[in-house]
């Protein structure tokens, strides 16, 4: 299949906005509110919202989009729910923040951090189709769960580092990135083992295409060098690393991510060929 | 009850593309897309030791269509005589049935009815009709047969009966295309 | 909602719904017939808002029966038409038919050209200005160089009736050279079978509905009328073998139950085993040999020292005195010597009544007497001191060496398979039938191999019995197109120039120079090849009008044997079709004048000088049939072919403009138009059955179809004992002979012609004497056999051995897609959708080797020249040879991009046009040795690469066609923006 941009957009908009969020609900249930968070919970929503927007330009008829609710088993109409309850917890979760209601803040901060692991749990299982090998098991939401992780906990660490988390806040942050980081570098991993073993073997979408084939460049540089060593170093480093140096290495990370979250994306769509491609 | 179905006879095929044409006409499908095209599966062996058979392909009206399943809107659906539908004043173009179908048989189709899925519909204007579709009535080879599964004495039925079935992989979709072949080998998943 | 429509039910359905359209047509026809125009008939209809009009397509030779639904004068829907022998079916070609109608590419209006000769530039003129003109300008090159000087062309435009009045028109004018259409294919199995017993088999009258196995001869499911694949499948549920001879894996290849993948060009090996195991197989029709050919005549043979005629023995050659209508034979019965007469004609005194039997020395019938075929061990007879040898004696020497097992090693092909065709063969025979596609014919051997394809059949036992063949065409009124001509030819309405022009046709032909060439043919005994030197005929074959392409090119381009100035061409496309197309363009450009009758613009059509719009062949009335191939009813079956909607713009009807232009040169052309000739046609002579007979055209367009009979249930036996072979109305038992010897005239086979060698042609009798022949004393004197000889084409491995350090691989050419015919549709968007890309086919290995991968743009390339098409790769061709498409050109480049891209692709440039050539019928080559490589370059520039380019060829619409009137030419579309 080509790549469908708004639909890449939209998933890698999405899972840094759930990252983000499960970043402040981690926070909330430790009892300790994370620095900027009306700043990151906002964001989050932004973000969210941005991935909305791209993914209308996937459709053809966008106007039409009340009916999506016409089929609740459909993973799509899923999605639309998931996100916009996602977006309802933000926003309340910013507003009781601004206002101070900290109890209330602190429940919808668990609420978001259910909301930021469901809800790219969701959107990756939205993919599961029998119909295209490699998206076919749960290594896909996991791929998704775990790439949000990594991208929302980098990125919220940065900011809370760079409006002045302090010591202890920050060593949090950091390990916190630092395992969204490992946690998004294991399951491109699992993927990509998925897609070594995924039944319906096929050329187009094995797992030589991705070594050796004409996938091999997106893979190894984008996904692997930029998107697995270079996070995981930067992370490594951050972990060591002086308070001022901190955002510097967190930053770096986020952005390696966000490459490799691309070229694994690149990559899931490129191998998602059907199982049996007749006509298209 | 009945179920509409397709058989095609692959032992009659000769690959000759008419369907593809005809449906074209009959449906007004625009340059770039096909509702159905037919492939030259082989040869297969090795020159002069060869088989190789033509293989007409389509959507396969499943009976459990993954496309019907993932469709947001209730624009792809199946009607009580088995045939997978879209309905265009409800489709909003996501294009996840496009996904979700195996085949790679639906298509975006930016050319005529921009921005809504395309397939083939097994001409269901002319089945209401009380007419079969028109690759049906056109094949030169007279390979194609379409009726009703359920009815022992229809032509569909007979011909099912009367060869060698196979379908196309399913990965529990249940293709409702019956490929009916005696004299070459089958290529690929049942 | 329950739907229980089978197909049966729904053809009766549908037949019902078609006996209702054709009310709705018989009113359309109606108002054709009030109005007699069929502009007027739309216009008239014009209140009716939707019509559905049966007709017939014309895409290909198949004619299959559809309908057409006119919305306000424009074709919206083809459909197929199930109460005829189509039943329904249709492929892609007939949807097409709207594309072709609306085409942008279509010429609308008469046009000048007003720039340099493929500059592309035109000004539409009035039909007054153009029939002026060209009035003019062919009189003016007639009186002063002479009108042999005018070429003329007709293409495979499968109309038998147009192509009556082109030839009718351009032969009372004086003209003799054309490129030829037919001895590119069809013509020599044709030509061969009206030699040797009088009618066309091969392609026609097969009757695979009772075969018990069918021979399929290099033929694909795709030339002409798919339906016939129906027959062939229904005959294998039957149980009936199909056994398939090509060298690629074709769809038929891939049904049959036995595949032959033989040797390109070798196919005469395999004949001519075919024929050695039925002679000495016990199925070998002896009595029909014995009874209706000329096997028990002895042979006046050549001896060592140049002795003898080479002639059948007459009593004449024996004996001072002797009757040159008598063919001596020995009767077994009473140890006698008998004699055959052939006086049918009464030209020697042999009386009618006596004629067509065998007579003893005192000239009495012997009417149970039993030629014998052989001679004592076959060694020869000796009557008066000399020692003859009968023709079968001949026949049995020649084809004895062709064993299966020097077939397999000619073909290619193992033993075992030759043995398992020819015992299905042999062991089906008389339930046997056989039919060819035209590859077999593209060669050198021609008229050769179709003799030897005659003498299979006719030894197998195959002729006009159930499932075997139907020998001779029966038209469903029985009276066909070829009446156009001989009607008024019997009324002595044949113009004095044309006369005059048979008469010296020796001197005015463009084959005068084609004499003499070396081939390559293997020696019986031995099977060796050894370079022979063949005297070729003339390739004169339809008396007065003489040519083939390479003959008429040389004139056109080189002024050999003399310069071409005018030139008339009708429905082809030469440049394309003919092999040396780059010389056909030097040889256009050369011409004082040139007309273009034609649909579309094409790449010769942009160096004529006038160009004059054609009507689509569903914007004309015809009596249409099933040309080629095809078993009954289909081969005795006239449909009608009747407009959808008059011609767009001002086009014409090919016939009409050859009437009006007629009128303009002053021609005779005897039938005052079209329709008249219709009349005639449908009406059938006065012996027909009632029931088959037409009142008019417009009866017959009322009954849409007129179905005949087959004589042979009629009589109960085969028409060649109940005399319905002959064409003469004497009813005699036996063969129609009447072309052989001088009738349709020729260049060296007038008595007394001096040869380009000096010598004379001696004096030689006809052998018109209703006898089949086997050994072919016509043909001998066409320069071939007199037997089937096995010639190995020019350009092979085996012939060429000095080329293949550079030219490693076999070239074949030509075969079929489903997408096109010859040189059409390259400007129909669906089509060009379903086979983008000309195509050629190479082996994996091959490719592997060479680096080549699917989809590769590739160059091959000859010792001639080159061309590019896109790599297929596929098992279905050997490892060591390529196949690529022909007819190639890309209407979507400009004219002054390569004439619309007539070279990039196009295959018939990869060969010379030098000779050899086949002797009768001047056949040339199209195959040989080839490299190939990648083209590093990719596609050929400006053509169309994707589904949306092709949207440059889309219909027009009714308001654009109104809003361009083409005063300045037509608008070629092109693709913006393509590589």
């Amino acid at each position: 299949m080509s790549v469908q941009w708004p639909l890449l957009l939209f998933s890698v908009l999405l899972g840094t906005s759930s990252g983000m969020l499960a970043y402040l609900g981690v926070h909330e249930a430790r009892g300790r509110r994370a620095t900027a968070s009306f700043l990151i919970a906002v964001l989050a929503l932004v973000l969210l919202a941005a991935g909305g927007v791209a993914s209308t330009f996937h459709l053809g008829h966008p106007e039409r989009a009340l009916h999506i609710m016409g089929n609740m088993g459909s993973g799509l109409s899923r999605e639309l729910i998931g996100v916009g309850i996602t977006a309802v917890v933000a926003l309340a979760y910013a507003v009781c923040v601004r206002a101070k209601y900290d109890g209330a803040a602190r429940a919808l901060g668990i609420c978001a951090l259910v909301c930021g692991v469901v809800l790219p749990v969701i959107a990756g299982s939205s993919f599961m189709m029998a119909s295209r090998p490699v998206w076919n098991s749960f290594t896909l939401p996991l791929l998704y769960l775990g790439s949000g992780l990594g991208l929302g906990f980098t990125l919220a660490c940065v900011i809370a580092c760079a409006k002045g988390a302090d010591g202890d806040e920050r060593a949090f942050a950091v390990k916190l990135a630092f395992a969204g980081v490992a946690a998004a570098v294991a399951v491109a991993i699992v993927w990509v083992i998925w897609v070594a073993v995924a039944p319906y073997a096929d050329a187009s979408r094995s797992v030589m295409r991705l070594a050796a084939g004409d996938m091999a460049v997106i893979f190894w540089l984008g996904a692997v060098v930029v998107g697995m060593a270079a996070p995981l170093a930067l992370g490594f480093m951050a972990l060591r690393a002086e308070a001022k140096r901190v955002v510097a290495y967190v930053g770096g990370a986020f952005a390696c991510l966000l490459v490799g979250s691309v070229a694994v994306r690149v990559c899931m769509y490129a191998l998602a060929t059907s199982v049996q491609q007749l006509i298209y | 009850m009945t179920r509409n179905i397709m058989a095609i006879d692959l032992d009659s095929c000769i690959g000759c593309h008419s369907c593809a044409v005809a449906c074209k006409q009959e449906n007004n499908v625009g340059l770039g897309t096909f509702y159905n095209k037919v492939l030259t599966i082989g040869p297969t062996g090795t020159y002069p030791d060869l088989e190789m058979y033509y293989l007409p392909v389509a959507c396969q009206h499943c009976d459990n269509p993954q496309c019907v399943e993932v469709c947001p809107t209730q624009a792809s659906y199946k009607r009580e005589d088995g045939i997978v539908m879209v309905d265009h004043s409800k489709c909003i173009g996501c294009q996840y049935c496009v996904m979700a179908c195996p085949y790679g048989v639906r298509t975006y189709d930016e050319s005529r009815d921009k921005g809504v899925i395309e397939k083939c519909t097994l001409c269901a204007h002319l089945v209401d009709a009380g007419e079969v579709p028109s690759c049906v009535r056109h094949c030169p080879g007279q390979a194609r047969f379409f009726g009703d599964i359920d009815d022992p004495e229809s032509d569909v039925s007979k011909l099912v009966a009367s060869k060698t079935n196979h379908k196309l992989t399913d990965v529990g979709n249940h293709p409702a295309v019956v490929f009916c072949m005696d004299n070459c080998t089958w290529i690929g998943d049942e | 909602m329950a739907l229980r429509l089978s197909r049966r039910s729904f053809l009766k359905a549908s037949a019902v719904a078609s006996a209702s359209t054709l009310l709705v047509g018989a009113q359309a026809a109606g108002a054709l017939a009030d109005t007699g125009s069929a502009a007027e008939a739309a216009a008239g209809n014009a209140q009716e808002d939707i019509k559905v009009i049966p007709s017939a397509c014309r895409q290909c030779y198949g004619r299959c029966a559809l309908f057409g639904t006119v919305k306000d004068g424009r074709l919206t829907k083809i459909e197929g038409n199930p109460d005829l022998f189509s039943e329904g079916t249709l492929c892609g070609r007939a949807f097409a038919i709207p594309q072709e109608l609306y085409n942008p590419t279509r010429v609308r209006y008469p046009q000048r050209r007003v720039g340099e000769k493929g500059s592309g530039q035109w000004k539409r003129i009035t039909w007054e200005e153009a029939y002026e003109e060209a009035a003019a300008k062919f009189t003016e090159i007639g009186e002063t160089y002479g009108w042999h000087t005018i070429a003329h062309q007709y293409g495979t435009g499968r109309d038998m009736l147009q192509f009556q009045a082109i030839n009718k028109l351009w032969l009372e004018l004086g003209s003799t050279a054309t490129f030829g259409v037919g001895n590119l294919c069809w013509v020599g199995s044709y030509f061969t079978s009206q030699r040797l017993y009088g009618d066309e088999t091969q392609y026609t009258g097969w009757d695979g509905n009772n075969a018990d196995c069918i021979l399929i001869w290099c033929r694909q499911e795709r030339s002409r009328g798919y339906y016939d694949w129906l027959t062939v499948k229904r005959a294998q549920a039957r149980g009936a073998k199909v056994i398939c001879v090509d060298p690629r894996f074709t769809c038929t290849a891939a049904k049959a139950d036995l595949w032959l993948p033989i040797r390109p060009g070798s196919d005469m090996a395999l004949v001519l085993a075919f024929i050695n195991e039925i002679i000495h197989s016990d199925k070998c029709a002896l009595d029909f040999a014995r009874t209706y050919t000329n096997a028990p005549f002895f042979i006046d043979e050549k001896d060592a020292d140049g002795n003898g005629t080479g002639y059948q023995l007459r009593q004449s050659l024996m004996q001072e005195g002797g009757n040159e209508e008598l063919y001596p034979a020995w009767d077994e019965a009473h140890d006698q010597l008998i004699y055959w007469n052939g006086d049918w004609q009464d030209k020697k005194g042999l009386g009618s009544e006596k004629v067509f039997q065998w007579l003893d020395e005192a000239g009495n019938v012997v009417a149970d007497a039993v030629p014998a075929l052989t001679t004592p061990s076959g060694a020869g007879r000796e009557i008066n001191g000399k020692t003859y040898r009968t023709s079968w004696d001949l026949l049995v020497e020649h084809v004895t060496p062709w064993t299966v097992e020097r077939a397999a090693e000619f073909c290619e092909l193992p033993e075992d398979k030759i043995r398992e065709a020819i015992d299905i063969y042999i062991e089906a025979s008389p339930h046997a039938c056989f039919t060819r596609g035209q590859k077999v014919e593209f060669s050198i051997n021609t008229s050769g191999i179709s003799q030897a394809f005659t003498i299979m059949m006719a030894l197998a036992g195959n002729f006009d019995t159930k499932g075997g063949q139907n020998i001779g065409r029966e038209p469903a009124t029985g009276y066909d197109s070829f009446m156009f001509d001989v009607v008024p030819n019997q009324q002595g309405r044949m113009g004095a120039r044309r006369k005059e022009t048979a008469m010296n046709i020796k001197k005015l032909s463009v084959c005068q120079n084609t004499g003499y060439q070396t081939i390559l043919q293997a020696d019986d005994a031995t099977g060796e090849l050894r370079e022979v030197t063949q005297n070729s005929g003339g390739q004169v074959i339809y008396g007065q009008q003489g040519g083939f392409g390479a003959a008429t090119t040389k004139a056109m381009a080189q002024g050999d044997p003399f310069q071409i100035h005018g030139y008339w061409q009708q429905t082809s496309e030469p440049i394309l079709s003919i092999e040396g197309g780059k010389e056909i363009i030097e040889g256009f450009k050369n011409l004082d004048f040139f007309v273009n009758v034609d649909i579309f613009m094409t790449p010769s059509g942009e160096l004529a000088d006038i160009i004059l719009p054609a009507a689509h062949p569903n914007e004309v009335d015809r009596v249409e049939w099933a040309h080629s191939g095809h078993g009954f009813p289909t081969s005795h079956t006239y449909l009608i072919r009747q407009p959808f909607h008059a011609p767009l713009g001002q086009a014409k009807d090919d016939m009409d403009i050859c009437f009006e232009f007629a009128k303009y040169m002053d021609v005779d052309m005897y039938w005052k138009d079209k329709y008249e000739f219709f009349d005639y046609m449908v009406k059938g002579p006065a012996t027909l059955p009632a029931q088959l007979s037409c009142s008019s055209f417009e009866e017959f367009r009322e009954r849409v179809s007129v179905t005949g009979v087959q004589m042979t249930d009629v009589r109960g036996m085969p028409k060649y004992q109940s005399g319905m072979m002959r064409k003469t109305s004497d009813f005699r038992p036996g063969f129609n002979t009447m072309y052989r010897g001088n009738k349709m005239g020729s260049v060296y086979r007038f008595p007394g012609t001096t040869l380009p060698d000096g010598t004379k042609v001696p004096a030689h009798p006809q052998s018109d004497n209703g006898k089949m022949e086997m050994w072919s004393e016509d043909l001998l004197l066409y320069g071939n056999g007199p037997l089937p000889m096995y010639i190995e084409p020019p350009i092979t491995k085996l012939s060429r051995e000095d080329l293949l350090e550079e030219y490693p691989y076999t070239l074949i050419t030509g075969g079929r897609s489903h997408a096109f015919f010859h040189t059409e549709y390259r400007n129909s968007p669906w089509m060009r959708e379903v086979h983008m890309f000309p195509t050629m086919d190479i082996n994996p290995a091959t490719a592997e080797k060479l680096g080549i991968q699917q989809d590769d743009w590739c160059w091959i390339e000859t010792y001639v020249d080159r061309i590019r098409q896109r790599a297929n790769l596929t098992e279905a061709i050997k490892p060591d040879t390529i196949h690529v498409e022909h007819d190639w050109w890309f209407p979507e480049r400009a004219a002054t991009d390569d004439l619309h891209g007539a070279l990039d692709s196009n295959c018939n440039i990869l060969f010379e046009n030098n000779g050899p050539y086949d002797p009768a019928v001047g056949t040339d080559n199209f195959g040989g040795l080839c490299k190939v490589y990648k083209a590093e370059e990719g596609a050929p520039d400006n053509i169309c690469m994707t589904s949306d380019d092709l949207k440059i060829f889309l219909p027009l619409s009714a308001e654009e066609l109104s809003a361009d009137e083409q005063t300045e030419g037509v608008s070629m579309p092109t693709v913006k923006g393509a590589k």
